[in-house]
């Protein structure tokens, strides 16, 4: 029977998924690995990223501290589409992720928000949608936030004046809304940042209420 | 004669039409309850159930597609195979057929649960529902199926636990449910199952302890039972499963010991009891399992040394016992293993020198033995030639590199890294053609780097870091066109940069310092147009830096630090937009600081000190981000101090030592006049440059011999040494 055939063939890959020699799962590898395989890679710079190796700091385009930590993924300029992932929000210490100019699509993960140690979010240059998720206002050591030149909608997240670290803020060249914060390091952003957003306007004035309109 | 035929024809004749109408009469009722279900399902592009139809004159549904039926007519059989059915259970006519024996939907979009009608196929011998998209939990009706010897409910999204009912179905040889979310502990009642030959649970999330009673399915042949959450020990009573051939367990939560008892199992051929919470000894009476082919027992928590009766395991191919805190030697005795392929011992704490029986391993394909306490030399180790992976790094081996890793072609990742490796290195390693990793650092290798490594072509890491390296960098190794990390630092390597390595246009990471290198940076090394990192620092590097060097927009770390370099920061430095940190000091810069830097939006670190910058500091400057941290100290800088952030906090370390800086920071002379607006460096100010440069370039080179009098007089020194 065609049934029983099939099962056959899915217990032997079964048995020779076994062979292929594992460690015990490194958490930063497997979250970069599903990176991996959301992403399109037609000149094959993610070739290096094996899973079965035991840590990912042997792979291309990663750095690593010390403690076999991932700090820096660097993937700027290589060609790739596809998806970000939920998982990247693993990376405890990441310090930059460098995904500019690429064809990436899709939203970005809120899971970003956990990224406790970055200091670098570059995803300038793509082709991202989607709101920027309030949830990047708990990145307590960031500095540099280049968005720019995306698709993205809704506000800029109040959250983000928070985030006494933050130096260097762009969002130009997407559909946001609402209005330009002024607060905290927004004082000291330059207003060309934020321009080419149609429906975004100018910086709020403290203490009236916000005339978002349709902006969430 | 003629007679005799009609004869018989008119007999049976009545028979003829008896036969005709019975089936009619049996199928009818059977046929029309399949068309009940099947007008129940969602219309689909398939034209496979067209013969589904109203039968006609004999109204037997016996032809359809996938339907078979037994002599009498009567339908023993469905199997709809991938026929991309969406529709649900909930209108099959589960009372209706009750001859039916076998269902194969096997690859369908059937969705909703499984009804507790089920129960009344009382004859179902073979239950195939698996690859569909069903809910919910299986009904304990299930329990009725007394005939069934086959049910698979794999890769749905059941959940629940698994009913105890099951326990009833004492006909069952193949019970497949993996894929699934069942919860729960496993039934004891499962101990019923004598007939029970595969049993595929893996891939769920059941909890609990695995029943004793398991040790009573002596029939079992096959035992799935991975990624799952199954806690507490292994039962010994699986001891007595003598046909048992695999039993994988892998990622569970098991504790305690592997019992002694596994060691009976004469037909065991695969063990997988990694990456759970497993303590204890590896019982030496597992040696005794002697059909083993593999044994993953990695990722636990057993302690103990390597039993050495392991090596009477003849059959064994692959070994894993990685991540363990195993103990003690490598046993001779596993050099007796010659089916041994893969043997993974990494991450223990196994002590000893690796023992020359290894040699005999003639298939060994993989292996991995790094972060242990291994010492000693090592023995040969690719006699068979078939070595890919070789991983010892991070042990302390000593001694000389044996002969046949030299040959070893075959290698395709090696690691030696961390070692206390010594030997001449041009004569410790050979041309590896499918070599791609290669990391030799932190080890006492001497000797210069031979040509050979410019022929393993396919090498994208070569780091050989920390050793007692001299010689120069031969021109070959420009050939590595795959190469994407290349480390030589902490050596005494000397001569110039080969040119012939700007030809690598694949590289992401140079570093290089810590050497003795001179002459000039080539201006290929302009070319990389991927680069991330480049250190040069910590060389006798002398020239100017190359004004199109470097040329990567991805470059965040740039050290050339501790050189001789000369000449003026080029001003194509500011297109390094990513640029997190930046060191040049300690060399013999002059000019001023071009205003470009300004535009380096990323740095985090700008390092100018110890040189001979002269003008004032760009109002640039001001533009860089806030946090950057500044050392411009000991240069010959005058000017006040830009406003703005990046100077807001800085202390006056960083900045003494120069002609005239002013400003208003602690330890600084106060500017006596208004600022002056520090300039861009426009036409009018090259000139005054032109003019001043030589007059500077006199003058500092008498200040350079003078402030650095070591390095040139051992730099002339090294030109001696250096053959290349």
């Amino acid at each position: 029977m065609a049934g029983r055939d099939l099962f056959v063939f899915v217990a032997l890959t079964v048995i020779s998924s076994m062979m292929a020699p594992k460690a015990r799962g490194n958490s930063e590898g497997d979250a970069l690995y599903a990176l991996r395989r959301s992403l399109s890679d037609p000149d094959n710079i993610l070739q290096s990223w094996d899973p079965n190796l035991v840590n990912p700091c042997t792979w291309f385009h990663i750095t690593c501290n010390q403690d076999n930590h991932v700090t820096r993924v660097d993937l700027g300029n290589s060609n790739l589409s596809g998806h970000l992932v939920p998982e990247l929000g693993k990376l405890e210490h990441l310090q930059y992720l460098e995904l500019y100019k690429n064809k990436i699509q899709g939203s970005i993960p809120v899971e970003l928000g956990n990224l406790k140690s970055l200091i670098s979010l570059d995803l300038y240059n793509n082709n991202i949608s989607g709101t920027i998720p309030l949830a990047l206002g708990k990145l307590k050591y960031l500095v540099f936030l280049r968005l720019n030149d995306n698709q993205l909608t809704g506000p800029i997240p109040s959250t983000l004046a928070s985030i006494s670290s933050l130096k260097v803020v762009d969002v130009s060249n997407n559909f946001l809304c609402g209005t330009i914060p002024t607060t905290g390091p927004f004082e000291h952003i330059p207003l060309n940042n934020f321009e080419n957003n149609p429906r975004l306007e100018g910086p709020e004035l403290q203490g009236l209420a916000s005339y978002d309109k349709n902006c969430s | 004669m003629l007679k005799y035929p009609i004869f018989t024809f008119f007999l049976f004749l009545p028979f003829l039409f008896f036969v005709c109408l019975k089936p009619a009469s049996a199928s009818f009722p059977e046929a029309n309850a399949l068309l009940i279900w099947k007008a129940t399902f969602k219309k689909e592009n398939n034209s496979i159930l067209t013969s589904w139809t109203h039968p006609k004159a004999s109204g037997s549904p016996c032809n359809w597609f996938g339907v078979f039926c037994s002599i009498d007519g009567s339908v023993n059989s469905l199997n709809l195979t991938n026929a991309n059915i969406n529709a649900t259970f909930y209108k099959f006519p589960f009372s209706s057929l009750p001859n039916l024996a076998s269902i194969d939907f096997f690859i369908n979009r059937l969705f909703g649960t499984i009804p507790p009608q089920i129960g009344k196929l009382s004859k179902l011998v073979y239950l195939d529902i698996s690859k569909n998209q069903l809910t919910g939990t299986i009904p304990s009706e299930i329990g009725r199926l007394t005939s069934l010897r086959t049910l698979h409910l794999v890769e749905n999204q059941f959940n629940g636990s698994i009913p105890s009912e099951i326990g009833q179905l004492v006909s069952l040889s193949e019970l497949a449910l993996y894929s699934n979310k069942f919860d729960g502990s496993i039934p004891v009642s499962f101990g019923n199952l004598r007939n029970l030959t595969f049993l595929y649970l893996y891939n769920n999330s059941l909890s609990g302890f695995m029943p004793p009673e398991m040790g009573n399915l002596i029939n079992l042949v096959e035992v799935f039972m991975y990624t799952n959450m199954l806690t507490g020990p292994i039962p010994p009573t699986l001891g007595n499963l003598n046909k048992l051939q695999i039993l994988d367990l892998f990622e569970n939560q098991l504790s305690g010991s592997i019992p002694p008892e596994l060691g009976k199992l004469k037909s065991l051929e695969i063990l997988s009891l990694a990456n759970n919470n497993l303590t204890g000894l590896i019982p030496a009476s597992l040696g005794e399992a002697t059909g083993l082919i593999t044994l993953h027992l990695y990722a636990n928590n057993l302690s103990g040394p390597i039993p050495r009766e392991l090596g009477n395991l003849k059959s064994l191919s692959d070994l894993e016992l990685s991540e363990n805190k195993l103990t003690g030697p490598i046993p001779a005795s596993l050099g007796d293993l010659s089916n041994l392929e893969y043997v993974f011992l990494r991450q223990n704490q196994l002590s000893g020198p690796i023992p020359s029986e290894l040699g005999k391993l003639k298939k060994l394909v993989f292996l991995e033995m790094d972060e242990n306490q291994f010492s000693g030399h090592l023995p040969e180790l690719c006699s068979g030639g078939l070595i890919k992976r070789f991983t010892l790094s991070n042990n302390r081996l000593s001694g000389p590199i044996p002969e046949s890793l030299k040959t070893c072609s075959s290698l395709t990742r090696a690691r030696f890294d961390h070692n206390k490796f010594s030997g001449n290195l041009s004569k410790e390693f050979g041309v590896y053609p499918n070599l791609t990793f290669m990391d030799l650092s932190d080890n006492k290798f001497y000797g210069e780097l031979s040509d050979n490594w410019g022929s393993s072509k396919r090498l994208e890491t070569l780091k050989i870091a920390k050793n007692n390296l001299s010689g120069s960098i031969p021109p070959d190794f420009g050939n590595l066109n795959q190469i994407q990390i290349l480390n030589l630092s902490s050596n005494q390597l000397c001569g110039g940069i080969p040119k012939e390595i700007g030809k690598l246009v694949l590289l992401l990471k140079i570093d290089l310092n810590d050497n003795r290198l001179s002459g000039n940076i080539p201006h290929e090394l302009g070319s990389f147009s991927s680069l991330n990192y480049l250190d040069l620092s910590r060389n006798r590097l002398t020239g100017p830096i190359p004004k199109n060097f470097p040329n990567s927009e991805q470059l965040f770390h740039l050290n050339l630090s501790y050189n001789f370099l000369s000449q003026t920061i080029p001003v194509q430095i500011g297109k390094l937009t990513h640029l997190a940190a930046l060191d040049m000091s300690s060399n013999s810069l002059t000019g001023e600081i071009p205003y470009e830097i300004g535009f380096l939006s990323s740095l985090g670190m700008l390092n100018l000190s110890h040189n001979r910058l002269s003008g004032f500091i760009p109002e640039s400057f001001q533009k860089l981000p806030g946090s950057v941290d500044i050392d411009i100290s000991y240069n010959e800088l005058e000017g006040h101090i830009p406003n703005g952030k990046p100077f807001q906090n800085v202390s006056i370390e960083k900045l003494r030592g120069n002609k005239g800086l002013c400003g208003n920071i602690a330890g600084l002379q106060p500017c006596k006049v208004p600022p002056i607006k520090n300039h861009k460096i426009g036409k009018g100010h090259k000139l005054i440059l032109i003019v001043a440069i030589p007059l500077i370039g006199g003058t500092s080179t008498s200040i350079c011999t003078r402030w650095h009098p070591d390095h040139v007089r051992t730099q002339k020194e090294e030109f001696k040494r250096c053959r290349r």
